[in-house]
């Protein structure tokens, strides 16, 4: 069980990670998936992580096989536009973002999970208000509610980002009962929601994606999942969707 | 692992994953904005109003498939969000008052209207220029999703651009609805379509003749003892009360005989008897069982003709009743008798043809004719065909002569579309079923460039000035020129399509065709729900609401039935609706918003409901329906008055639907044409001479005038350009030619028309089959299952077999309907479009002969087809693309 007193560690700082540095880097790491995934491609912001050379070490999870492996494929893309992002390039980050999230016509990897918990690929459901429940418990809302799902991609890892930040806010702040609640919730919500439909969702982009970006970024989701199942310690996920 | 190793590694990894913190709040706006949540689709809101929300409602959800018929639905909604469907539980169900139930489409509306690949922002081809911008590329090349305002600038800014080049004229926008037409006449007008769709040849034939057919009231069909089913299917096409009404007919006793080429599902209900016709031959069999009643007919020893209602009610069927001015020997007797051509029209000739055979045509004439109350139950499918104007009079002049108009239990009703239950409507509204004729109020504004239009963007079913035939839409963009009038034609320059509403580059015949006319013009644009082929084939594309999404809709049931649908969800994503549309392309073009849209739709709405009126016991005079307060007008925020009514106008809306109360000797009987046959002086129908016309100059004037083909104003029997008899290169001695089968499209019931076949679950339960005879299929080496490759003259197309015996041998059945998806390499559709095998060959009045292609069908060699739910209803990319 991981516990409230992991930074016990800094008897020995700079070796072990702690929970000020796990947190950090989910946050981190879950908040560049939810931008890349749900806001739509933005050249300029592109352009920045390539200058920022991003992806060249990861803040969360480095070891941790599909998030190396991802960050790998991100960097790929990096070094292939080192200079300058071009046209053509970022044409076909476009492009793929259409293809596999927006159309028009079939999706090839709807960003959304109701679309994967039901065999007619339907938009609104249970699951999307489950998650709309979730975010409540929170003091969040969509921006968009009601006009679109609120169990897209890009928002359930932004939650996940502000769950991370929040238990780290706990944690700084010695609250032990809300660091634990906000954990908790952060388990709770992985497990009954993106440990069931992200290994499929990921697999998709994968078979689909047509540029480096979204086969990485696709690779770090599933790989921020699992190394959060073992820094979190988090029972299996209910019914994994195949 | 040492240990040294083991703290060097986590020592790289610590410091690795601290360096790139700095790096990755950089891109992300610093950290702090994570825990606001505040930058990816997430906001604080207070807690105050973060409340969950469990407690769902019932919402009546509107239906628009324009399938004929009316099932009322409705959506239980949670926060929100639609999570299953219901039905009509708001009375008890009976035969005086039925429930509307759903059919499988209307229960599937949540899955089409909530489907993940629905149109979900403004977009633009990629390659999309002004002038067209790689134009071969329509229908494959990728998207760029763009703002409402880049796709608006765009649309209006070619809009301009087309108008001060070409003129309107270039701006085709065929039957894009009256709202979506309300901006494009202001700004001149458009070019838009003429001729009917569904009604086939009915439609000239009903303006000419008297009659286009009528149904008496539910009650009264039920008193028929034989009823003829001529080619009619409700139980697919228009699901709901027909079926319901003729099975209480058949629970009464009523004899039911079915004639068409397939057994269908309505006749595996009710048929007693199957006669199997080849398509598109009805006319030559109404023709034998009118010669068989002419020459058994004896006034005394064997009456089979009702005289009197031939000498009072028509006009043409013998030399002694002409219409003045007439050729006597222009009579329809002497046709059918074959007094001038030597050829009788008899049963035999009938049956060399039709393939019924000729004993159980003159058995049927007789059956019909003997018996008092009999009724035939078509649908216009046998209209539908080219070259059949003069059929309806062929059925007009069969029940004129056995007196089965205007009596209790007898009939000829075409079309189930509202049928099977005629009469004035019990409660008054307005019919919305596919389209709306609104803001119903507003002012219209005509198309100035359509003579004489009152409301542009209205469905219009005769030739007009200014307008192109539907068979000639595609022709008109590739060749520049269309018909108007016999041997003329009026040059066109198209440059710019517009497509709202509707779905014609599948809809309408010639799909090959509309392809390369939708890659000759510089600018299509498309507003849809859909990524329809309308769509798939534009430069710009805007996603529009669904009826689901807007304030709400009126619409009438039956005749006894008016439905208030509310809205059930906010818009899906960034849609908007077609009004909206018109608005702001009408900012944009320098005309007034408040022409376009007077005033909000829920002004409308709820005109409309103050509006509606319901009959009273007398079965005369109507009353308000509704109860409107001064409390309710500020509810709702809306201008009226208040009234007084039936229901209280809050009790209309939660339970969306009111059935006026019927019994079997209330007051709101009807017989089609009673006030006709007992005085038809004074009742005259509308036609020249005031009664129903065997001979109809009228008519044979229209026709000619249309351009195309001519025809006598008797019902002669003229063989359609594709038939039976163009199966053959050698008629006389039957050697079957090139295409040697004939196809014919039904309505099934995984979609009306074009739409709600988006829905998985209905195409996986209603397979969209190739329907063949075993008998064809052994001559070809086809077994069940196997997917065929169909040849028409205009296109080939890939499908799955059905080997039944519920077909005749030498026709196929292919439902309508399905989007295509060509094969640009091979020229194949593998969805199966119907019109990419139908040709668009105009005869007569224009429509358009869908129930007779002529085909070949061979085994496809190549990979079969997976079953359609496997397959995504578009891919418009293209593998090259990749």
């Amino acid at each position: 069980m991981p516990t409230f007193e992991k930074n016990e560690h800094e008897s020995d700082p700079g070796t072990v990670l702690n929970w000020t540095d796990i947190l950090m880097g989910e946050a981190l790491i879950c908040g560049l998936l939810s931008k890349a995934l749900y806001i739509y491609p933005d050249k300029a912001w592109l352009q920045s992580l390539i200058d920022g050379d991003v992806f060249a070490e990861a803040p969360f999870g480095s070891g941790q096989a599909d998030i190396d492996a991802g960050l790998a494929l991100l960097q790929g893309w990096s070094a292939e536009n080192t200079d300058q992002l071009s046209q053509a390039a970022f044409d076909a980050v476009e492009a793929d973002y259409m293809h596999l999230f927006v159309g028009p016509g079939k999706l090839l990897a709807p960003p959304w999970e109701s679309v994967y918990s039901n065999r007619e690929r339907v938009l609104f459901q249970k699951e999307t208000l489950q998650v709309r429940n979730w975010y409540r418990r929170f003091d969040l809302q969509i921006e968009h509610l009601y006009n679109q799902p609120d169990d897209h991609i890009g928002i359930e890892f932004s939650f996940l980002a502000h769950l991370a930040q929040l238990s780290l806010q706990a944690f700084e702040a010695g609250d032990q009962p809300r660091f634990e609640k906000v954990l908790n919730a952060q388990r709770e919500f992985i497990r009954t929601h993106l440990s069931r439909w992200v290994p499929r969702w990921s697999a998709d982009v994968v078979a689909n994606a047509r540029t480096p970006f979204f086969t990485g970024l696709a690779q770090v989701a599933i790989g921020v999942l699992k190394e959060l199942q073992t820094e979190l310690e988090l029972p299996a996920a209910e019914k994994v969707i195949q | 692992m040492s240990k040294d190793k083991i703290i060097s590694q986590a020592l790289s990894k610590t410091v690795l994953t601290r360096r790139s913190f700095l790096k990755w709040s950089a891109v992300l706006g610093g950290t702090a904005a994570l825990a606001g949540g505040a930058n990816f689709g997430l906001k604080t809101i207070d807690a105050a109003a973060a409340t969950e929300s469990q407690q769902g409602k019932w919402i009546p959800a509107d239906c628009w498939g324009d399938c004929g018929s009316k099932g009322f639905n409705k959506a239980y909604v949670v926060d929100g969000t639609v999570v299953r469907m219901g039905t009509d539980d708001t009375i008890p169900d009976s035969f005086d008052c039925p429930q509307l139930r759903s059919c499988a489409r209307g229960r599937a509306q949540r899955l089409n209207l909530l489907g993940a690949d629905r149109l979900k922002y403004p977009m633009k081809r990629k390659n999309w220029e002004p002038g067209g911008g790689k134009k071969e590329l329509r229908g494959r090349d990728e998207w760029v999703r763009i703002s409402w305002d880049e796709a608006l600038d765009i649309v209006a800014s070619e809009l301009k651009r087309v108008k001060e080049n070409y003129g309107n004229t270039a701006i085709f926008a065929p039957w894009i609805g009256v709202i979506p037409a309300r901006a494009l006449a202001l700004y001149g007008g458009f070019t838009d379509q003429w001729a009917g769709h569904s009604g086939g040849t009915w439609s000239p034939a009903g303006v000419f003749t008297g009659t286009g057919g009528g149904w008496n009231d539910r009650y009264d069909l039920i008193k028929s003892k034989l009823i003829i089913l001529w080619a009619t299917n409700p139980v697919w096409s228009q699901a709901g009360l027909p079926a319901y009404t003729y099975l209480q007919a058949k629970k009464a006793g009523t004899r039911f005989i079915a004639v068409d080429p397939i057994y269908n599902p309505t006749y595996q209900m009710l048929a007693d008897e199957w006669i199997p016709i080849r398509p598109a031959t009805d006319h030559a069999m109404l023709l034998g069982m009118i010669h068989t009643l002419i020459v058994e007919d004896n006034p005394e020893s064997n009456p089979l003709i009702d005289w009197d209602f031939l000498n009072r009610c028509t006009v043409g069927f013998d030399k002694d009743h002409m219409p003045e001015g007439a050729d006597p020997q222009e009579n329809l007797m002497d046709y059918v008798l074959g007094i001038h051509d030597g050829q009788p029209k008899d049963a035999v000739w009938a049956s060399e043809i039709c393939g019924a055979p000729a004993d159980r045509i003159r058995s049927l004439a007789r059956e019909y004719a003997q018996e008092q109350n009999a009724s035939i139950c078509a649908s216009s499918a046998p209209a539908r065909v080219d070259c059949a104007d003069s059929m309806p009079q062929a059925f007009i002049t069969l029940t004129a002569m056995t007196g089965h108009f205007g009596r209790s239990g007898s009939m000829l009703g075409i079309t189930n579309h509202f049928g099977t239950n005629g009469g004035p409507q019990l409660v008054q509204g307005p019919n919305s079923r596919s389209y709306r004729i609104s803001h119903t109020r507003a002012p219209t504004i005509p198309n100035p460039l359509a003579k004489n239009s009152k409301m542009a963007g209205e469905f219009v079913l005769v030739q007009t000035e200014g307008m192109i035939n539907l068979c000639e839409l595609w022709s008109a963009v590739v060749d520049g020129k269309y018909t108007i009038g016999p041997g003329k034609t009026k040059d066109i320059d198209i440059r710019m399509i517009y497509h709202a509403h509707g779905s014609r580059l599948n809809q309408i015949a010639g799909t090959m065709k509309a392809i390369e006319a939708h890659k000759k013009v510089e600018f299509v644009v498309t507003q849809n729900m859909f990524l329809n082929p309308d769509a798939q084939y534009s430069d710009i594309v805007l996603p529009i609401t669904s009826r689901w999404e807007k304030w709400g809709n009126v619409c009438t049931g039956y005749r006894e039935q008016l439905l208030w649908h509310s809205q059930v969800m906010e818009p899906y994503f960034e849609s908007k609706d077609d009004l909206w549309i018109g608005v702001e392309l009408g900012k944009r073009l320098g005309l007034d918003p408040k022409e376009i849209e007077p005033w909000s739709w829920k002004q409308e709405i709820f005109n409309e409901v103050a509006d509606a009126k319901v009959v009273m016991e007398d079965g005369k005079t109507y009353e308000s329906l509704v109860t409107i307060t001064e409390q309710d007008l500020k509810v709702y925020g809306v201008e009226g008055v208040p009234q007084q009514g039936r229901i209280p106008i809050k009790e209309f809306q939660e339970k969306g639907i009111y059935h006026a109360p019927r019994s079997p000797d209330d007051n709101n009987g009807f017989i089609f044409l009673k006030a006709f046959r007992d005085d038809p002086v004074n009742n005259p129908v509308n036609s020249a001479s005031g009664k129903l016309e065997i001979h109809c100059q009228a008519l044979a004037d229209y026709i000619k005038q249309c351009g195309w083909t001519e025809i006598r104003p008797i019902p002669t029997y003229n063989p359609p350009y594709e038939g039976y008899e163009s199966t053959f290169k050698d008629w006389k001695n039957k050697v079957k030619g090139e295409y040697p089968l004939q196809l014919f499209n039904m309505h099934v019931p995984r979609r009306s028309h074009s739409w709600s076949d988006n829905a998985l679950i209905l195409r996986e339960a209603f397979p969209h089959e190739l329907v063949m005879n075993p008998i064809d299929a052994k001559e070809r080496g086809i077994q069940n299952g196997d997917t065929a490759l169909v040849t028409s003259r205009y296109g080939k197309i890939l499908r799955p077999v059905w080997l039944t015996n519920i077909i005749i041998p030498g026709a196929l059945a292919l439902g309508q309907g399905a989007w295509v998806d060509l094969d640009e390499e091979t020229g194949i559709d593998r969805a199966g479009c119907a019109n990419v095998l139908k040709g668009a060959t105009p005869s007569g009045g224009g429509q358009t002969g869908w129930n007779s292609s002529n085909v070949q069908v061979e085994k496809w060699t190549g990979d079969p087809l997976p079953p359609d739910y496997k397959v995504p209803q578009r891919i418009p990319l293209k593998e090259e693309n990749a």
